[in-house]
């Protein structure tokens, strides 16, 4: 009988083991070799295990979750940066005015003016825009500050240089209006 | 999983366990693999078993008793979670271990069209007296791991804990 009370104390110090988060086999074992007062003491005197295991859990399930944010974060920024890139270069370099294909139209029947830069028709002879004459006239590059000068500038608008041309070409003469 | 153990299992996994205890080693894990499809479709049910995730999981779980290994279905995800709190463990070659397993499961993921996965395995591991902590990662079916912090602990019998160690599961 009282070896019964015995082990059935031992029995309910493995359960108590357990509940701590502790090895039952090894409490159960040491309740029998020690006694199952002492080994109860020194049980209840030891952290809960299973108290610091979910903390633990839940910490890092927390971790994780931030780690998940993060890097969708990250792929959505590649994805975007992608998009800004190809919308970049399919996007003309002046106007914004496309043919039916989706081309720039200044590679075909538009060309930039020279005056305002707005795209005008390649033959026109009046802007539209700023009703400039531009028949026979075109950017040039200075030869001496490489900023841009209309064709029939004499005198560089930027570095105030004297630009040289051929006496024999004279600018071509537009279709009256 | 426990009823085709042999008895020459449940004594070398008795041994690993001594020797663990041996050593002081223990090991904190949490990871998880998420499973995505492209396109934000549901994860198809016979796709999932054909892949056989859990099964290539499974010698994670002989390894390290305790670990925990649950299944979570999202909407257009199936995100496997595996907690482990300080288990004790006796892997020589714990990383290349886990490695490899990862790396069939990623293997296993991306043998099937359209779906992709996602690993993040972090933890801590503890063993005579030095403390690392660990982080496996995936691109596409490659996995490899990072040790991205260490310390070290006062532990004056390592060498003798060690040497009892080896001698326990020779």
């Amino acid at each position: 009988m009282e070896i019964l009370i015995y082990v059935a104390f031992c029995v309910a110090i493995g359960y108590y083991a357990n509940s701590k988060g502790r090895s039952p086999v090894v409490w159960v074992l040491l309740a029998v070799f020690i006694s199952p007062i002492l080994s109860g003491l020194v049980l209840a005197l030891l952290k809960d295990k299973s108290v610091e295991r979910d903390m633990s859990e839940i910490r890092m399930d927390h971790q994780q979750l931030r780690d998940r944010v993060a890097t969708d974060e990250k792929v959505n920024e590649m994805k975007f940066e992608q998009l800004q890139t190809q919308l970049s270069s399919s996007a003309q370099p002046t106007g914004g005015l496309l043919d039916a294909n989706g081309r720039p139209l200044l590679d075909s029947a538009y060309k930039p003016c020279p005056f305002c830069k707005e795209p005008v028709k390649k033959d026109a002879v009046l802007c539209m825009h700023c009703h400039q004459r531009i028949a026979g006239i075109r950017i040039e590059l200075c030869p001496l500050c490489r900023e841009e000068v209309l064709s029939t500038d004499m005198v560089c608008p930027h570095c105030q240089s004297k630009i040289e041309r051929p006496a024999a070409a004279p600018a071509e003469s537009g279709e009256p209006l | 999983m426990k009823g085709q153990l042999t008895l020459k299992h449940r004594v070398h996994r008795a041994k690993r366990r001594l020797a663990a205890a041996v050593q002081g080693s223990s090991l904190t894990l949490s990871g998880e693999l998420l499973i995505e499809r492209q396109g934000m479709h549901s994860i198809d049910n016979a796709d999932l078993d054909a892949m056989g995730i859990m099964e290539e999981l499974a010698p994670l779980g002989e390894w390290f008793p305790g670990l925990r290994i649950k299944m979570v279905n999202g909407l257009c995800d199936v995100t496997i979670k595996l907690f482990l709190y300080e288990g004790s463990i006796y892997q020589a070659d714990f990383y290349s271990a886990v490695e490899e397993v990862l790396t069939r499961c990623a293997e296993k993921v991306y043998a099937q069209t359209s779906y992709t996965l996602r690993l993040n395995v972090t933890g801590t591991i503890h063993s005579l007296g030095k403390g690392e902590s660990f982080r496996f990662l995936n691109k596409e079916s490659l996995v490899s791991h990072k040790i991205f912090d260490k310390e070290q602990d006062f532990c004056p019998l390592k060498k003798w804990r060690g040497k009892l160690a080896g001698r326990i599961m020779r």
